[in-house]
């Protein structure tokens, strides 16, 4: 149990704990190489240069880089920029525990504040998914008005794409065909007034951010290691090659089983066992949700709905723990509490692991390989646990 | 009918923006498949040469890309009309586990349009079967064929490096594209010799895969002698190189062989000039059944392929704008007829209401689940204060203003225990729902009870919705034997603002009211103010106040506000607990 005020007390406590910690030890936001080139060379992101990333999350960095990159402020600003993010995602986290589960308010929301790997991946090497969890767990508060929800939605994916998929469990949830629709329209419009100044200017530059983000290869997932694919997600081209099209980017280059944004399958078939298993586990679980009466309960299989995207993802890196583990919080509520902090705990530990594997110099000698294979089969198992305990929990 | 004519509107516009999306898709797609022209080169070149070439016509913000499949490094001249890119943050390609080494790239940007454009390239370097990549620090370097003096061949290197750089050591990485799955017998046979000057190392580094980097020292700083040759013919599959062995490595596919060079700035004297020449000899890999061969030649005269593409950028007409324009409009206008929809009261009726048939004020008491989940904050501190203080036990419980009897509800759930618990509400269709409790219809001014008729009385957001919340407040003082438990919200600022609840119409205020319990011999043992997210928001009022004024667009504006802000409204909620004094009691 946790008021309001007891919660943004101790979560700003805990803040500035972990800020301070960090510029302590010298971990500060480094400048991005995007922005650094976008600088150098004159372009103007999604204008002239395919980013990384969609406008709600490249644009207030961008800017920040613009303000701040000459003074030696920069670090701080982003730092304090990026708990900002963190405080409002742990706070959207914190709405949603107290509607399901009042008495776990504060310990959910601390056990997420405190993950290493979160708060490393929000802070220090942010690439706004904190911006992008922010709205996607606004919209799962708001899911049942689907004008809010196709809002939050809608700023959610012009973050990062990952909150679209939040509309298909809320599309099947929904009964009224009204509903639906106002779900849909509130996304495309808040998808096309945000992006309006970009689509007048160069509409196919900014469709090719989303379109080479959706062409990439495997990384870091189970079907990546079916695959062979042990590379990490990285852009291995001249930077140069941002300013052009996806589709003229793709016609540079033949497809290869090592390069990650022209990737050749060995095996074909998995993309499409990846994305039948999305479909039917997304569809599936949501089906369930549409049959349950309490509210609590839908909530948490529209969560886990969500979740299982991610679980069945051929794209992994670290930083998807981010959604990865806010979306579980929710999808476990209904579980005893030791059980679901244990295991938001055992997916902290594996994707700690993970991390490390590039991040600690350790496995430079050691090699990838046999690390990078445990991690990703243990966060398989992980997924196949809660999917199934879930699910069947439900089903009964 | 309205909603007939609202349905009609909305299918209209639906298949208007279909049509306008089609003609948007349309436009965009047929842009698509004439932005690319590709011409193919051919030059045949030495080291130090230039080839010129016509590039065909662009326009302002097109791309000119260029690639030419060579290991040599090349400059580009290109006219003012085209701005070269940089390759990337460092102006290079530093990550040299890229396949593209094996490329030269350059991209350009016009910053107008041109028919006649001409680029120029220079090739700086002799070609080897070896793409060159300088890692770790600065370095320079060179391309020769030699031969010693039993006749063989290397492919030599020239290494300048900087004795005063911030990195104190310098490889020079020679890369060779191999692509080749490791079988038991995988051997590399080959030999090196320094020619002159000093190195630290060499080393055969192996590139497999899963990015593993699988090193093997063929030569340390002791065994490196000038004009030596050094001889080595590796078992690599079984060979340990950094703990780590092929025939244990799940990947076997080799990507690169590369031959690194190491330099050490420290390994110079002061007056020395700091450099070295290395001839790398034939290689070759056994592997399989099959023999790979790189023959140590450079050459002088080689030819290049050259492929430059044009790739045309969108430049967005008046008229796409207009359809842009139109396209965003005509899904807000579906929308708003949408909403119209959902929301079943005629717009027309809604917008030309006179003003008396809504005297009635909106019931903004919350109703969605969300919105009930909020005032849990609030019995959750009651019960704790109640606790506290009383116990979990009390013989008789009045609660004043208990509406559908939630706090009833709440308390029994955590197990607070009352032996008659008596609920009273002004608002009779509430109290109907609140069916577990004993229930009174009553106004709070005129309680129907005795004097010290319970010993707890609740009073829990009722006093400002009370003309003068002392008359009240005077009451609960009078049917309380020992403890009075009483809040309400704080909104002086809120208020001062203009945001005023409809309902909410007096401010009751703590001195006020302790001053009246002092006097009926209360005392005020607690005062406790929290915060709590509690909707309604501001917005509805704000909506409210709009209405009056018949401007529907405000007030649609103020609710769309008002959904977005319901649930995070903050609220700050006053609990006081008064007892009467021991003696009186």
């Amino acid at each position: 149990m946790c008021s309001l005020r007891r919660f943004i007390g101790l979560e700003f406590s805990v803040f500035m704990i972990i800020i301070l910690t960090l510029i302590f030890l010298g971990f500060y936001p480094q400048t991005s190489f995007e922005d650094v080139f976008l600088q150098k060379a004159n372009l103007l992101p999604f204008i002239d240069f395919r980013s990384g990333y969609p406008p709600v999350t490249r644009l207030p960095y961008y800017f920040l880089f613009i303000a701040f990159s000459n003074s030696s402020i920069y670090g701080f600003i982003t730092l304090f920029f990026n708990a900002l993010t963190f405080f409002l995602m742990i706070f959207t986290i914190y709405l949603n525990v107290a509607k399901l589960s009042y008495e776990r308010t504060l310990s959910i929301a601390l056990i997420v504040t405190l993950m290493p790997s979160v708060i490393y991946f929000t802070l220090v090497i942010a690439h706004g998914d904190a911006i992008a969890m922010m709205f996607s767990l606004l919209a799962l508060y708001f899911f049942e008005k689907p004008w809010l929800a196709g809002v939050f939605c809608g700023f959610g994916t012009l973050a990062k794409f990952y909150p679209a998929v939040l509309l298909l469990p809320l599309i099947i949830y929904y009964k009224d065909f009204k509903k639906k629709l106002a779900l849909l329209y509130a996304f495309i419009l808040t998808m096309l007034l945000i992006s309006l100044p970009f689509l007048l200017s160069d509409p196919l530059m900014y469709i090719s951010v989303a379109a080479c983000n959706f062409l990439r290869g495997p990384s870091e997932s189970i079907f990546a290691l079916i695959d062979g694919y042990f590379g990490h997600t990285g852009f291995l081209h001249p930077t140069f090659d941002g300013s052009l099209y996806s589709w003229q980017f793709a016609a540079l280059y033949e497809p290869t089983y090592y390069d990650h944004f022209r990737y050749k399958w060995n095996i074909p078939i998995l993309p499409y066992m990846s994305l039948g298993l999305q479909l039917a586990s997304i569809v599936g679980i949501s089906l369930l949700a549409r049959k349950k009466k309490d509210q609590k309960e839908s909530v948490s299989l529209i969560s886990l709905a969500t979740f299982s995207y991610f679980a069945f993802s051929t794209f992994y890196n670290p930083l998807v723990q981010i959604p990865q583990i806010c979306l579980l919080a929710i999808a476990t509520i209904n579980w005893n509490k030791h059980r679901q902090i244990k295991t938001l705990a055992a997916f902290e530990a594996v994707n700690t692991l993970h991390s490390l594997i590039w991040y600690c110099p350790l496995f430079l000698y050691v090699g990838v390989m046999l690390p990078l294979s445990i991690a990703i089969m243990l966060r398989f198992i992980l997924y196949i646990f809660v999917l199934t305990s879930i699910i069947r929990r439900n089903s009964v | 009918m309205i909603k007939k004519k609202l349905q009609l509107m909305f299918y209209t516009i639906f298949a208007l923006t279909v049509i306008l999306g089609c003609l948007m898709a349309y436009g965009l797609l047929n842009f698509m498949e004439t932005d690319t022209l590709v011409k193919n080169y051919e030059f045949s070149v030495s080291k130090d040469s230039n080839v010129s070439f016509k590039v065909p016509s662009f326009n302002t913000s097109d791309r000119v890309y260029l690639i030419f499949n060579t290991t040599s490094r090349i400059d580009v001249n290109a006219p003012s009309t085209l701005k070269q890119l940089p390759y990337d943050i460092e102006g290079r390609l530093f990550d040299f586990e890229k396949w593209i080494v094996f490329q030269q790239q350059f991209c350009f940007i016009a910053n107008q349009t041109s028919h006649n454009a001409t680029l120029q390239a220079q090739f700086l370097d002799s070609e080897s079967p070896y793409a060159i990549k300088v890692f770790e620090g600065e370095a320079n370097y060179t391309l020769f064929n030699y031969m010693d003096l039993y006749g063989v061949n290397y492919v030599g290197v020239h290494v300048q490096a900087s004795k005063n750089q911030s990195s104190k050591f310098q490889q020079v990485i020679l890369i060779y594209p191999y692509q080749q799955v490791a079988e038991q017998n995988f051997r590399i046979e080959g030999s090196i010799k320094l020619l002159s000057g000093k190195i630290k190392h060499v080393i055969l580094l192996l590139i497999t895969r899963d990015r593993n980097w699988l090193p093997y020292l063929i030569a340390p700083k002791e065994k490196i002698f000038l004009s030596k040759t050094i001889n080595f013919n590796v078992d690599l599959y079984n060979q340990t190189m950094l703990g780590t062995t092929l025939s244990k490595d799940f990947s076997k596919q080799i990507i690169f062989i590369t031959i690194t060079i190491g330099l050490d700035s420290e390994q110079w004297k002061y007056e020395e000039e700091a450099y070295a020449d290395i001839g790398i000899g034939k290689i070759i890999i056994q592997n399989g059944n099959e023999k790979t061969v790189i023959e140590p030649k450079v050459f002088e005269e080689y030819t290049v392929n050259c492929k430059l593409y044009v790739f045309h950028k969108f430049q967005p007409t008046q008229f796409y704008t207009i359809l842009v324009s139109t396209f965003t409009f005509l899904i807000f206008a579906n929308m708003i007829v949408l909403s119209r929809l959902n929301n079943p009261k005629p717009l027309l009726k809604k917008i030309f209401e006179p003003l008396t048939k809504s005297e009635t004020v909106p019931d903004y008491r919350p109703k969605t689940y969300e919105a009930k989940l909020c005032y849990k904050a609030r019995y959750e501190k009651l019960y704790l204060l109640l606790a506290k203080f009383v116990g979990k036990k009390a013989a008789s419980l009045i609660d004043v203003g208990c509406g559908l009897g939630a706090v009833s509800q709440y308390l029994g759930e955590k197990g607070f225990d009352v032996e008659f618990y008596v609920g009273c509400d002004i608002d009779k269709n509430s109290l109907r729902k609140a069916s577990k409790i004993e229930r009174i219809v009553c106004d709070v001014n005129h309680l129907p009870f005795k004097q010290n008729a319970a010993k707890v009385t609740i009073c829990s957001e009722v006093l400002e919705h009370t003309a003068n919340p002392n008359v009240g407040f005077k009451e609960l003082l009078r049917i309380t034997d020992k403890w009075l438990f009483v809040s309400f919200p704080d909104e002086r600022i809120k208020n001062a603002l203009g945001f005023r609840y409809p309902e909410h119409i007096s401010e009751p205020n703590v001195a006020s009211l302790k001053f009246t319990a002092e006097k009926e011999k209360f005392a005020l043992v607690k005062s406790e103010k929290f915060l709590l997210i509690f909707p309604p928001s501001v917005f509805d009022k704000m909506g409210l106040c709009y209405d009056s004024l018949y401007r529907p667009l405000i007030v649609s504006v103020f609710q769309a506000l008002s959904s977005v802000f319901r649930s995070l409204c903050l609220i700050k909620v006053v609990l006081l607990i008064f007892k009467k004094s021991a003696d009186d009691s």
